[in-house]
Order: C-alpha cells, then sequence, then structure tokens
C-alpha cells in the first residue's frame, strides 16, 4: 500500500505531460526545430502519449481512508 | 391544564350522544379510562397535522436529560417536551421568558393524562439568530475580500488524489465515489471521516482541512472535496462557523465544497475555490471526462505523427532539389560560378587600378610638362639640338667637298693610266733593262757582251748586246698632238719618271 502511494505521488500529473506533450507537437509543427531535434522531440512525445495512456487505462479505483486526527490510513 | 378542562367541558353542550361501548344486550357501557384516553389520543392524531407551527413564549421551564416547559400566549398555555435528542440538533436552547416558534406534534400523554407538544425544533421569533449571524458573517467576510475570485485557486484537470471530507455514513461520500468511479476510476481517493453535524463538527472539519493542505506532498493530493448532505439550517451550521471557513480559505489545495441542497449556501461554499450544488457536481468538476482526454490524446498523437512526417517528407524533398542541381551533377559548375565571381572581382580591381595609374600617370606628364619648361636641362637640350643641326651641316659640306676630290682624283687617275708605259708597250715601244734591271736610257748603260731585256707588250727576249750606234732614230720624232702630251708628260716625267717602272 505504502509502495503503491509513493508511485502515485512522485508520478508526473497527466495534464503536465499532456502540456509537454503540446509544447514538443507545436514546435515541430511551427518549424522552430532542427531535423534531429524534430526527431529527438517526436520520440520524446511517443514517450509522453505511453505515459499519460497508461495513466489513463488505469482502471482500478483506489480508495483509502484516512483518519481525520493524524491522517493515517484507516484499516476497515 | 385548566384550560383543557374548560375546553372539555365545552363539548359537554352538544347534541352527540356521548361516547361508550355497547354491551351484548346493546345497552351503552362506561368506558374505562384507558379506552377514553386512547379516544383522545386517536382524536388529536386525525384532527390535527401531524407537524404544527406554534409561537408562544416559554415558561415553567425544567431541564433534567430533556427540557420541559409551558408555551403560552396572554390567554392559553400548553404543555412542551424538547427531548434531548432534538435539542442536540437544536442552534437554541430554551430560555425562560423566550418568544419562540416551537415545530412539533401533539400528544395525549396517557400516563399523566396530559396534552403536550412534544417538539422537534425551536427557533426564535422574528428573524432568527443563526440568520443573523449568518448574514454578519457573510458581511465580515465579504468585506475581507475571502469570496473574491481573483484568490481562487484554479482546480486540476486531472488530479492525482483528491480527499473528500464528510462524514462516511452520509448518502454525499458515495455519490463522490460513485462519480469518480464512472468518469475516471484511475483518480485514487482518500476520505477522511468527520461529523457533519453538532458541536464537534466544526472542529473536525477545519482540522482535516488544515492537515490535508499541510500534508498534501507527503499524501499526493492535488485537490479535497468538502462535502455533506442536504439538512436545515442548524444541520448545515458547521459549514457556516468561522473556524471552518478560515481553514478553507487558507488551504493552498484547492478545495470544492458541495453543502446540503442547491438551495442552501453556506459560507464554506461561498470561500470554497469552487461550489457544486451536489456532491456528485463536486466529483464531476474534478473527474476528466476519461472518453475526452482519450480522444484528446489520440489526436495529439496523430499531430505528432503529421508533424514529424510532413518534416521528413520536406527534408527529402529539399535534399532531391539539391541532389538534382546543377552544381551537384557537375562540381565544375559550381566552380565555375566561384570563378566567375572571382573575374568579376578581378576585372573591377584591376580596371580600377589601371584606372589610377593612368590617372596618376597623367598628372605625372602634365607635371613633367610643366617642369621641363622650367628646368635649365631645356636650354641645354635646345642648345645641344643646335650643335646637331650645325654639326649636321658641316658633314654634309665635306662630304660633298671630299667627293668632288675624289671624282677630280679619279679623272687624273684615267688620264695618267692613257700615257702609262703599258700604253705605250702596246704602241710598240719596248722597253730595255739592263743586267742590273734597270732600264736603258742611254747606249752608255749597254756594253757590248753585256745581256740586257727588252721588254715588250705581250713578254720579254732576253739577247747579248754586240754594239752600239750613237745617233736618235728618226721615227721616234714627236708628232703634232705630243706638245699637249709631252706638256702633261713632262711636267709628269719631272716628278715621277723614274718611279713609274721602277
Amino acid at each position: 500500500m505504502s509502495k503503491k502511494k509513493s508511485s502515485s505521488a512522485s508520478e508526473v500529473p497527466y495534464e503536465q505531460l499532456i502540456e509537454q506533450l503540446e509544447g514538443i507537437v507545436d514546435q515541430i509543427e511551427g518549424g522552430e526545430l532542427g531535423l534531429e531535434e524534430s526527431i529527438k522531440g517526436y520520440e520524446q512525445g511517443i514517450e509522453l502519449v505511453k505515459r499519460a495512456r497508461t495513466i489513463l487505462d488505469r482502471a482500478e479505483q483506489r480508495i483509502t481512508e484516512l483518519n481525520a486526527e493524524t491522517l493515517d490510513e484507516t484499516n476497515e | 391544564m385548566k384550560g383543557a378542562q374548560s375546553g372539555q367541558r365545552a363539548g359537554d353542550g352538544g347534541n352527540t350522544p356521548p361516547l361508550s361501548v355497547l354491551d351484548d344486550s346493546g345497552k351503552p357501557r362506561p368506558l374505562s379510562v384507558s379506552q377514553l384516553a386512547s379516544s383522545i389520543d386517536h382524536a388529536l392524531r386525525s384532527g390535527l397535522p401531524a407537524s404544527v407551527l406554534v409561537e408562544g413564549e416559554i415558561s415553567s421551564l425544567s431541564h433534567r436529560t430533556h427540557y420541559y416547559f409551558s408555551l403560552k400566549d396572554d390567554r392559553s398555555v400548553i404543555g412542551a417536551v424538547f427531548f434531548a435528542s432534538a435539542a442536540a440538533r437544536s442552534k437554541i436552547k430554551p430560555e425562560h421568558g423566550q418568544r419562540v416558534i416551537a415545530k412539533g406534534r401533539v400528544e395525549f400523554y396517557a400516563p399523566s393524562g396530559r396534552v403536550s407538544l412534544i417538539v422537534t425544533s425551536l427557533q426564535p421569533v422574528g428573524e432568527g439568530e443563526l440568520e443573523q449571524r449568518y448574514k454578519q458573517l457573510v458581511e465580515d467576510l465579504r468585506a475581507k475580500g475571502w469570496f473574491d475570485p481573483e484568490i481562487k485557486n484554479a482546480l486540476p484537470s486531472f488530479p492525482r488524489k483528491v480527499a473528500i471530507v464528510t462524514s462516511k455514513d452520509g448518502a454525499a461520500v458515495q455519490d463522490v465515489i460513485d462519480t469518480f468511479a464512472r468518469r475516471c476510476p484511475s483518480i485514487e481517493l482518500a476520505i477522511v471521516d468527520v461529523r457533519v453535524q453538532g458541536e464537534q463538527a466544526k472542529g473536525q472539519i477545519s482540522r482535516a482541512i488544515r492537515s490535508l493542505d499541510s500534508n498534501r506532498d507527503r499524501l499526493g493530493l492535488d485537490a479535497v472535496i468538502v462535502t455533506r448532505g442536504g439538512g436545515s439550517l442548524e444541520d448545515l451550521w458547521a459549514f457556516n462557523e468561522p473556524e471552518v471557513a478560515e481553514a478553507i480559505h487558507n488551504a493552498t489545495l484547492p478545495i470544492v465544497a458541495a453543502i446540503g441542497h442547491e438551495t442552501d449556501t453556506t459560507i464554506s461554499e461561498l470561500v470554497a475555490d469552487e461550489r457544486a450544488a451536489t456532491p456528485t457536481q463536486a466529483a464531476m468538476r474534478l473527474s476528466p471526462d476519461r472518453a475526452a482526454l482519450v480522444e484528446q490524446l489520440t489526436s495529439l498523437r496523430n499531430r505528432l505523427d503529421r508533424s514529424v512526417g510532413t518534416r521528413l517528407r520536406f527534408e527529402h524533398q529539399r535534399l532531391d532539389q539539391i541532389r538534382s542541381s546543377r552544381s551537384m551533377r557537375d562540381p565544375r559548375e559550381l566552380i565555375a560560378v566561384y570563378r566567375d565571381r572571382t573575374r568579376a572581382l578581378h576585372d573591377r580591381a584591376s580596371s580600377g587600378l589601371r584606372h589610377h595609374i593612368a590617372h596618376q600617370r597623367s598628372s605625372l606628364d602634365t607635371l613633367a610638362i610643366r617642369l621641363t619648361r622650367v628646368q635649365p636641362a631645356a636650354v641645354h637640350a635646345r642648345r645641344q639640338e643646335r650643335i646637331e643641326q650645325l654639326a649636321a651641316r658641316l658633314n654634309r659640306v665635306m662630304s660633298r667637298a671630299i667627293t668632288q676630290r675624289r671624282e677630280e682624283l679619279e679623272h687624273t687617275a684615267r688620264e695618267l693610266h692613257a700615257i702609262g708605259p703599258a700604253q705605250v708597250l702596246a704602241r710598240g715601244f719596248t722597253l730595255t733593262l739592263g743586267s742590273d734591271g734597270k732600264a736603258l736610257r742611254t747606249i752608255a748603260q749597254a756594253q757590248p757582251g753585256s745581256n740586257i731585256e727588252t721588254v715588250l707588250s705581250d713578254g720579254r727576249v732576253r739577247s747579248r748586246v754586240e754594239s752600239e750606234d750613237e745617233g736618235k732614230d728618226p721615227r721616234l720624232v714627236p708628232t703634232k698632238p705630243a706638245p699637249l702630251r709631252k706638256k702633261r708628260g713632262t711636267k709628269r716625267s719631272g716628278d715621277h719618271g723614274p718611279g713609274l717602272f721602277g
């Protein structure tokens, strides 16, 4: 449980992934980048798509209950 | 009690038969007290609505576990009970002499034979105290700017984890969970169970919000939902407490509040970053529609593919163009371009230089001409020229004189030749030489017995002298033209005669 929690906390927020992805696409479309940079950007973009897709495809709902005083998880 | 009795008496005057039961023979029999009590209870229930609002003044107040008091106006009085369970939910406690509107039902309590109002809630008469407090607080917080849109935190469009501050026994929490499950199950939820009404509620709610906010990073939280289902103003009151409002105001985490029904607006909702009408809507504000996100992601992915594809095609075309250009087909073309350019530059440079030199030279010539006019060398040259002219004249004169002399000399030579010994011999004269080789001029030189040599025009004859005779030969007397020749010849023979043969 604690492992799951830390992984979700360190995960880059979905919005940030999308923002980065949009930035890369804008740059390539705008022709601001050289060819090598464009290809590098493309690879980064594909990686971002993969990560965003992983977040979207996570199916199980995680619900924890926190003690109002200590904010520790309470086991029901 | 007195009033109730007089009321009953007033009913006796009617014409309706007395309430009774019939025995087996059909004769009326009196009711038992319990039967009467039951009938009174029945009559009250059927004759009055289940809930009545009564305005009156509180008197004869006693408080043990429950509150017992009388409600009275200037003519009547009725007993009232405010049970502890109901009183706990009430914002106001009964006070002696207080004018209130009591809400409740009318009951006949058989063990004591009393009719009482069972109070479920109490409100002060006129504008309620709670309303007053609510309005005052709204004014204060509005003046502080706590409701200003500019200070609101933006909600994340895709939070990773959302905390829900509510009672885990209420209906609200389930609505929130279901909404997240339906729209975006990947968002993690953390439920913080708190009292949402009663004395402890404000403390628990505000503490929960404060500690969630200060632990947001540890918990990985991106937003908080504060929610509660519908209820009376009293029920919802904790969410109007300044303590809760302050906790929400101070939080850096975005907070969505959905308290009570849509028509209720609590102060917590006004201070929160976003107000939602219901718990479900609160959850929707924080849960993106997965389908829409999938569509957005797919569209971005397509744009990414297209952008790089377009770029690659463009680069290919550019490469093809370069490859098929003249200079790539034949590098000499490329060189030619540079050579032409170099030549053009060279031409420009040298014509410039020539022009410059010509200009310099012409000014130099001008200077030289001016210089020759003013310098002694010019004078010298003019003198030199004069000398040369004179020398030439001298030469001409001299050569003419020489030529003249030479012609005279040649003429003389021709004359001399005409009178020379060879011509003499050719005419038949001879020359006789002695043995010593000298010409014989006198016979004395020719001794008999000596050898002599006679020179003729075509050769020589050697002979021996036998004798000699004196006297001149007549044939040797000169003819007429002879004096001229003689004159000349004499003249000459005098100078050169002996040297002519010798």
